[in-house]
């Protein structure tokens, strides 16, 4: 279980408005590693900015609690995976690291 | 216990939250744990290193002087981009400690080294 | 796996705690070990007894204290983030001559010593911050 294929799990809960952290998250992806948008974070998993997140080619999450509670079910890009807690935790588990971007 | 390396990234502008000193607290407790500590400075976090800080008439708690004292602890490995440099018109030797200044994809490449990353 | 998370918020503002704890619950029930919890910065503000919590919203370190009976979980508070904040035990509160002790029972205070040994004792570190 430890043998984790995976790199760096990245972990966004504020909204593209924060131009910094986004950039500096873009900054360290490489590939292997994905992103999970949850909180505030998961308004980037619609409209522009989704496509943008999806441009970098990795895998991209978004917490569908979260999703759900800001009314935005409808606008979520489909190539975003909609998660739930369970698979937040088992991506956490799969990725050898997360790194918390807030 | 496997041996973990920890990376701490620094993000904020001095004298600004206290997420500057909470990291560097950090750093100085796990390295007494023997936890190998490296440190990244982005953006803002660059301007706390600027040498020649007088900041006694604020009467805020300036953390310049434990910067200084990190090699005491073996915490050498400081990082940060050149990029950040050039956008605050900066150079290493403006700052007051030794740090590495690295591009973007040699910073991804870095992060991939580390076992754990705190940024606060 | 061995989780350890690591929370940095303030509890009026954001939802980062919430989400930590949802966390938590999720991993208990897969089966994950949850070796400790440790709150730190701004986060400790809300581990006081002396706080009154609006009847209409949730009490976050209520449910924290739940999570930690059925579970057994370790909550660990910073001692220099709650001293500095007006958080203490009764151990702090004798010792710097304070009116009153207000650390919720069934937290510690504890130094980042403990975050050390949650970095070294775990696979994975979580943050949930703000």
């Amino acid at each position: 279980m430890s043998d984790s294929i995976f790199e760096t799990l990245h972990i966004i809960n504020k909204t593209s408005s924060h131009t910094a952290l986004y950039a500096d998250c873009f900054n360290t992806l490489l590939p292997g590693d994905a992103i999970v948008l949850i909180e505030s974070g998961v308004f980037s998993a619609c409209g522009q900015q989704a496509n943008d997140l999806l441009k970098l080619q990795v895998p991209l999450y978004a917490l569908v609690i979260d999703i759900q509670a800001r009314g935005i079910a409808d606008s979520i890009n489909s190539q975003v995976s909609c998660i739930d807690d369970d698979t937040f935790v088992s991506l956490a588990c799969q990725y050898k690291k997360s790194i918390s971007w807030f | 216990m496997a041996d973990k390396k920890l990376l701490l990234i620094f993000r904020n502008p001095p004298f600004s939250d206290s997420s500057n000193k909470d990291t560097l607290d950090i750093a100085l407790a796990c390295s007494a744990f023997d936890i190998p500590v490296s440190l990244l400075f982005l953006h803002d976090a660059v301007l706390q290193l600027i040498k020649g800080q007088q900041s006694q008439a604020l009467q805020q708690k300036n953390l310049i002087n434990t910067f200084k004292a990190l090699a005491m602890y073996d915490i050498d490995q400081l990082f940060l981009l050149e990029s950040d440099l050039r956008r605050f018109a900066l150079s290493t030797a403006d700052l007051t400690v030794n740090c590495q200044a690295i591009s973007e994809s040699e910073m991804a490449t870095l992060i991939r080294q580390f076992d754990t990353v705190i940024n606060l | 796996m061995i989780i350890s998370l690591l929370i940095y918020a303030s509890q009026n503002s954001g939802q980062a705690e919430q989400t930590a704890l949802r966390f938590t619950r999720s991993a208990l029930a897969q089966g994950h070990k949850i070796h400790r919890v440790f709150f730190y910065g701004e986060t400790v503000s809300g581990i006081s007894s002396l706080k009154v919590i609006p009847r209409d919203e949730i009490d976050i370190t209520g449910q924290w204290l739940d999570l930690a009976e059925s579970d057994d979980l370790d909550l660990v508070v910073c001692i220099a983030a709650a001293v500095r904040r007006g958080v203490l035990d009764q151990q702090e509160c004798d010792r710097h001559n304070r009116v009153a002790a207000n650390l919720v029972a069934g937290f510690n205070l504890s130094g980042l010593g403990q975050l050390a040994d949650a970095i070294l004792s775990s696979d994975r570190l979580l943050t949930f911050g703000n």
